[in-house]
């Protein structure tokens, strides 16, 4: 990760203007710095400002007060739009086109020639699992699936930056999952990846850094490791221990003077048991499969 | 905390303006234009409003078929009529629907998220939504202009004909006739004579007492019906121009240009005397051009009834290829009240002054030619100059046991087809005088002419209950103007030759186009700061302001007390329309300054140049109001 900042607020300030009604503060002087090749998460309840910092960075509302920068040019920019990739809260597209359409609508919007469009719509329909639903109309897609196109469109131009606001609403633990393999893959290829969401489990997941709103202020910003970690508690995990010697071994660290000592069984997360099982099926499925190929025909 | 709005200068506007501009006009700007066009193509050709208005328009153009005509080319032209007002109420109902819905739509439903946080800006984006929505309007007119076509072939083929003991006749006023022993002149009621056929066409050759008509006429330009009259050919407007001679003396250093009228005539020849030794500079030789009498007429224009500059441009050609534009501007004064409307009014004589090259004077043959038709030279405000010439139609032979029995009032029905060099923007008022031969009885009717409508003129039954026909002239038709024309009863008319039909039938769809176009701005541009039923509603409100504005022109008669009426019936008609017109103008005074709807009849009625007119029209205020709502979008907040 390098010290280039490609997001930068100061003191950036949304006022929604009440018509009859009482103006409301949803964006109050914040002050954000989004390192290159960090996965970023904005973090808050419903209603704490995430989405309008998200439509302040990208142009589509303007600020009250304060300023933006995104790749280094000033928020709302067209020519570091053609460097940015946003997935909205829904996927609000057009529903009667298809997937392949969808895409190769979007891809000339950017401008990227018929043959590395096709060779692009290919790979991303690909990546997000729509294969079979490619020609399909976007109407008939459930809401898992136009999360998936709606990825696909936002990754269209191979952007260095990506917004995603609450990527993985709608999907099914799977897809949750597979979602969050792609945030880090894109990690990996040193992409910076804005995620927006409170479903708290897929932040802790993938994020290296988060920013914690409540009506429109940050109240807490940094690394997440640095955030979660308690750092007067120790924990030790042991494989196998007998009654015995978690007694032993409750006497021994009592006799060095150590208090609140806890002896618990650790949890699994649920999705993490949920994936283990489905690959197991999945392996067991494969083997038999294979299984039934190596039986010579009768 | 500062409340105000985003800290956006002038001049950063002007600078973000700037740049929108730039990209716009690059190959990716196009590309990306077009790409949103495409969609906003795919997206109303998905909606139910289009699909509902194309059926309407179909339903439209069946059901003009049913009207009871009993001409074939009144039913031709009813059914035109009809199909083009469906296509325009319809196509404005559907400009407003979609033009008004779009961008709200895109916005409400926010699909706009997606495209406005891609490298498109808020003026592409506008663009490419507007230039969907015409290509929108354009699929939806190809369509109807299908519909159109084939409803009026339809209508076009089948020829019932009424009355049909009716022949007509056209009398040239004031004409001779050439033959092998010279000009003989012509009787009333005479029957002129044709050359004969020449090669593709009839040769026509007619002298006047000032003025002389020469020409072909192409075979293939008229279609007749029963008997070939050879008046009926004369009246054909094809490739007839009127000559005159005028004459050349020099005075002392001056050329003296003597001509009987200016108006009678487009093109003048002058037999010049050689010049004498010394005459001017030998650059420029002096010349005092003299018309006897200079004819205009007042014939209303927009409702216009006061006094107009003309504007005449005159080419001279000498007799070595030399040439020289000449303009001529004159003051038309303001219209006596004594003076009626569409009749030749004073006729003054007029002198101008100017120089000409040597090189066109050097004796022998110098003519000029009146350029008035030539757009350059269109007289400014449009003024008709020349004389009320007015051909006569003779109808006669008609079986009056036919008629109606008891002294009612006939209908008689000239349908206009053809109105070569009238304005017709607004209507033209004439005087048709009705007059019976055999009782030498005639009564004066002020009748409106339009285009292609059926102009309606009452009579009493008397004037034609003597079994010899009857005769109707047109006042304040200059030779200029030319009219085609038919009775009800008569089956005997000129009928436009075909490509000419199917050129004028694409023209009117064009208009209509330009339009539907406009009102689809006014829409869009509405809709980028309003909701989407505020904006439909708006568009709707606009249309419906063209329509009172329609009216009001055609209500403008109202200006003058309704003339003396032959029946009780006809009478409380007429004061019912003058009422009206009174109260359609004090409602709306500003009416008739509003003329967004007007091309459309202009289209109707008149040859090509309007259509210029209508495109330069549509352009700027398509232009304006596409900046207009730019200029709002640019800043609005996409929530």
């Amino acid at each position: 990760m390098s010290n280039e900042v490609v997001i930068q607020t100061d003191e950036l300030t949304k006022v929604y203007a009440g018509f009859m009604r009482p103006d409301v503060l949803a964006v109050d002087r914040l002050n954000l710095r989004v390192g290159r090749g960090e996965v970023f998460g904005l973090l808050g309840p419903n209603g704490s400002g995430k989405t309008t910092t998200t439509k302040l960075l990208l142009g589509l509302i303007f600020p009250t007060a304060g300023s933006a920068t995104i790749l280094g040019r000033p928020a709302g920019d067209i020519a570091a739009k053609t460097r940015i990739g946003f997935l909205p809260e829904e996927s609000y597209l057009y529903r009667f086109l298809n997937a392949e359409e969808t895409l190769d609508f979007y891809a000339k919007i950017f401008g990227i020639p018929r043959r590395e469009r096709r060779r692009r719509i290919d790979e991303l329909i690909e990546l997000v699992g729509l294969q079979d639903a490619r020609k399909r109309s976007l109407r008939g897609y459930s809401k898992g699936m136009s999360r998936r196109i709606g990825l696909a469109q936002a990754l269209i131009n191979n952007p260095e930056l990506i917004f995603l606001d609450e990527p993985t609403s709608g999907l099914d633990p799977i897809g949750r999952q597979e979602v969050k393999r792609l945030i880090l893959r894109l990690k990996d290829q040193g992409k910076t990846v804005m995620l927006c969401t409170h479903l708290l489990p897929d932040v802790q997941d993938v994020c290296d850094r988060v920013a914690i709103l409540h009506n429109g202020r940050l109240c807490e910003q940094g690394p997440l490791d640095e955030l979660l970690t308690l750092k007067n508690r120790t924990q030790f995990t042991v494989a196998d221990i007998t009654e015995t010697q978690r007694e032993e071994l409750k006497a021994f660290l009592a006799g060095m003077g150590l208090g609140d000592v806890a002896m618990i069984h650790p949890y699994d997360t649920l999705s993490a048991l949920f994936m283990r099982i489905i690959d197991a099926e999945r392996r067991r499925g494969d083997a038999a499969r294979q299984q039934r190929e190596n039986v010579p025909q009768q | 905390m500062s409340h105000s709005s985003s800290p956006t200068s002038s001049s950063s506007a002007a600078s973000d303006i700037g740049v929108s501009l730039r990209r716009l006009f690059t190959a990716a700007g196009a590309r990306r234009v077009t790409a949103l066009a495409g969609l906003a193509i795919s997206d109303a050709l998905r909606s139910r409003v289009l699909l509902g208005m194309t059926v309407l328009v179909f339903l439209f153009g069946i059901g003009s078929l049913l009207w009871p005509a009993d001409l074939e080319s009144e039913r031709v032209a009813f059914v035109q009529k009809f199909c083009y007002t469906g296509l325009t109420l319809f196509g404005l109902i559907a400009a407003a629907f979609l033009g008004g819905s779009a961008l709200p739509k895109d916005i409400s439903s926010k699909r706009i998220y997606s495209l406005a946080t891609k490298p498109v800006s808020r003026l592409e984006l506008l663009l490419g939504r507007t230039l969907g929505l015409f290509g929108v309007m354009f699929l939806f007119l190809l369509i109807g202009g299908l519909i159109t076509f084939t409803v009026t072939h339809i209508a076009s083929s089948r020829k019932t004909y009424k009355g049909g003991s009716y022949t007509a006749e056209v009398i040239l006023p004031a004409a001779d006739i050439i033959t092998e022993d010279g000009p003989v002149p012509v009787q009333q009621g005479q029957e002129l004579p044709v050359d004969g056929e020449a090669d593709g066409g009839y040769r026509v050759s007619i002298v006047g007492r000032e003025s002389q008509i020469s020409g072909t006429i192409a075979k293939d330009a008229v279609e007749l019906h029963e008997r070939s009259l050879a008046l009926e050919r004369v009246v054909a407007p094809v490739a007839v121009t009127w000559q005159c001679k005028g004459d050349a003396r020099f005075s002392h250093d001056e050329l003296i240009l003597s001509c009987p009228e200016l108006g009678g005539g487009d093109k003048w020849t002058f037999d010049v005397p050689t010049p004498p030794v010394g005459t001017a500079d030998n650059e420029t030789v002096p010349v005092r051009l003299r018309f006897d009498r200079l004819l205009y007429e007042y014939v209303p224009y927009q409702g216009k009834r006061t006094g107009r500059t003309a504007r005449v441009g005159l080419r001279f050609h000498g007799p070595n290829g030399v040439e020289a534009l000449k303009d001529i501007e004159f003051v038309i004064p303001e219209r006596p009240p004594e003076q009626p409307l569409g009749e030749p009014a004073d006729r003054d004589q007029y002198e101008e002054v100017f120089v000409l090259p040597r090189g066109l004077v050097t004796g022998g043959l110098l003519k000029a030619e009146v350029l008035s038709t030539v757009p350059e030279y269109a007289p400014t405000g449009r003024i008709y100059y020349g004389p009320a010439r007015s051909p006569v139609w003779r109808l006669r032979g008609f079986d009056a046991g036919k008629l109606p029995k008891g002294n009612q009032t006939i209908r008689a029905t000239f349908l206009v087809f053809y109105t070569q060099g009238l304005d017709l923007i607004d209507h033209t008022e004439v005087t048709a005088t009705v007059r019976n031969p055999a009782t030498d009885e005639s009564e004066e009717r002020r009748v409106s002419l339009r285009d292609k409508t059926p102009t309606f003129i009452h009579f009493p039954r008397h004037l034609i209950d003597a079994g010899q026909g009857i005769e109707v002239a047109f006042g304040g038709i200059a030779p200029t103007h030319r009219i085609g024309h038919s009775s009800k009863e008569s089956p005997i008319y000129l009928r436009l030759r075909p490509d000419w039909f199917w050129a004028s039938t694409a023209r009117s769809i064009f208009l209509v186009f330009l339009l539907l176009c406009l009102f689809t701005m006014i829409a869009v541009a509405a809709s980028t700061m309003l909701s989407a039923p505020v904006a439909i509603l708006l568009t709707l409100v606009a249309a419906l302001a063209g329509w009172v504005k329609m009216m009001v022109v055609e209500m403008r008669g109202a200006d003058v007390l309704p003339a003396g009426a032959a029946t009780r019936q006809e009478a409380v008609w007429n004061w019912i329309q003058y009422l009206f017109g009174k109260l359609l103008i004090f409602a709306a005074p500003g009416m008739d300054k509003f003329s967004s709807s007007d091309f459309v009849k202009r289209g109707w009625s008149v040859p090509w140049p309007p259509v210029w007119d209508a495109i330069a029209y549509t352009a700027v205020f398509v232009l304006v109001l596409f900046s207009f709502g730019f200029l709002l979008f640019r800043r609005r907040e996409l929530e």
